[in-house]
């Protein structure tokens, strides 16, 4: 505004800075006492508000518009994407250790089930019954002269081996013959030690064998060739093998039901 | 900038970019390309533009494109305010103060457009209409005045008729 005083040659622009609100309180007062002594501007005013545009209605967005709009795709950081594969890693070691876990009980679990299996067929096997018999006391006629073995498996077994019963000396007094005396004896007959000298208690039995009285031994060594000697000795080293093996089972052994002839 | 931000400026500004620069120029289908254009430059351009910003640098972009693609054209159409172009106006009983505006609008040079547009619209200062369209502040103040004088004269010259 080049002049500060309001005339006819210079109203328009002070009637635009007016509208366009750049004026000052006291300038604003001025315009408005010039336009009550001069009404012919009010109308002049009325068209200089009138010329401001108006604002534009909300209107959608045109197709092309729609086409400019991005859509989200995904696009991880560096960083979120270490954490995932640090997040995912961890939890795929520890699903890892959980089944190998899993399995190795699995294992152990069919291993014991597999050993308990084959401890039970071992226990039923020939040899295991065998050596029950063995260890069952065997009943010797007394009265008998030929020193015959009745009724005991044991003698049938040694029978199946080849081995004659009168191979064995049975003294006329002896009552009840236990098998596993036999083992010292035929030990000293095996190695061919200690002929003449008592044989050596066996470790197995030995707190049995030491009640005994030694001199009281119903058993006489008969006469065995080294075939059969060695027969009966490699026999009853199977029968040791198995009690151990039985010791080791501890209570697994079945039970097995007493013939009639022994409990006679 | 991030996508959302780009979205929303493309919702928020794209129909006023497009009413600006189709007043300014006179002309729809070059206001389109001009439009596409600026949203295209700005979503390559989204990293280095600050997101306070968005609307004032989208106005500059479409005004140089405009001016450029006039002075390509050699249109008859001059930045220069060069006398008054009398506005065909419809005269009718369905007479409306709007129409009227935009009619007495097309009339106007090029460059008033754009400054009427700007302050009025958009509701930018002087400075900020310097800012987009390469003037001085006396220079947006000067055709501002002229361009509203003629919109008004325009007017009055209707109501008397009428």
């Amino acid at each position: 505004m080049n002049s500060t005083q309001i005339t006819h040659d210079n109203i328009e622009e002070w009637l635009f800075e007016y509208c366009e609100g750049t004026l000052t309180n006291a300038e604003k007062l001025k315009v408005e006492a010039f336009i009550r002594q001069n009404p012919e501007y009010r109308e002049e005013l009325s068209f200089w508000e009138e010329s401001y545009l108006p604002q534009l209605s909300a209107t959608p967005l045109p197709p092309e518009a729609q086409q400019l709009l991005k859509t989200n795709y995904f696009h991880l950081k560096f960083s979120t994407l270490l954490k995932c594969m640090a997040v995912l890693s961890a939890l795929s070691f520890i699903l890892f250790l959980y089944f190998k876990s899993q399995n190795e009980e699995n294992q152990n679990q069919q291993k014991q089930i597999f050993k308990t299996d084959k401890q039970i067929r071992q226990s039923e096997s020939p040899i295991i019954s065998e050596k029950r018999q063995l260890e069952k006391p065997t009943i010797v006629k007394a009265n008998n002269p030929k020193l015959e073995i009745l009724n005991t498996k044991k003698v049938e077994s040694l029978q199946e081996n080849n081995l004659k019963v009168p191979d064995f000396a049975v003294s006329s007094d002896s009552a009840i013959f236990e098998p596993a005396d036999l083992l010292p004896i035929l030990n000293n007959e095996v190695t061919g030690e200690h002929k003449n000298k008592e044989p050596v208690a066996n470790p197995l039995t030995a707190d049995h064998t030491e009640k005994k009285e030694p001199g009281k031994s119903n058993i006489t060594k008969a006469k065995l060739s080294p075939a059969q000697r060695r027969k009966v000795a490699r026999e009853i080293r199977k029968a040791q093998d198995l009690k151990e093996q039985e010791k080791l089972m501890n209570g697994n052994k079945p039970y097995i039901v007493p013939s009639d002839q022994t409990m006679q | 900038m991030k996508i959302e931000k780009y979205n929303e400026a493309v919702k928020l500004y794209y129909n006023r970019l497009f009413w600006y620069v189709a007043k300014s120029a006179d002309d729809n289908d070059l206001a389109k390309d001009i439009v596409q254009d600026c949203f295209a430059k700005l979503w390559v351009e989204r990293k280095n533009i600050d997101e306070n910003k968005i609307k004032p640098w989208l106005f500059s972009v479409a005004h140089n494109s405009m001016v450029n693609h006039i002075k390509r054209e050699k249109k008859s159409v001059s930045l220069e305010p060069s006398g008054l172009h009398e506005p065909q106006v419809p005269i009718n009983s369905e007479f409306e103060i709007k129409e009227v505006i935009e009619k007495c609008l097309e009339g106007l040079p090029s460059i008033q457009r754009s400054i009427i547009i700007l302050k009025d619209l958009e509701g930018y200062d002087y400075k900020e209409i310097g800012k987009i369209t390469g003037l001085s502040m006396d220079q947006v103040k000067v055709y501002l005045f002229r361009g509203r004088q003629k919109l008004k004269n325009s007017i009055k010259e209707i109501k008397l008729l009428l």
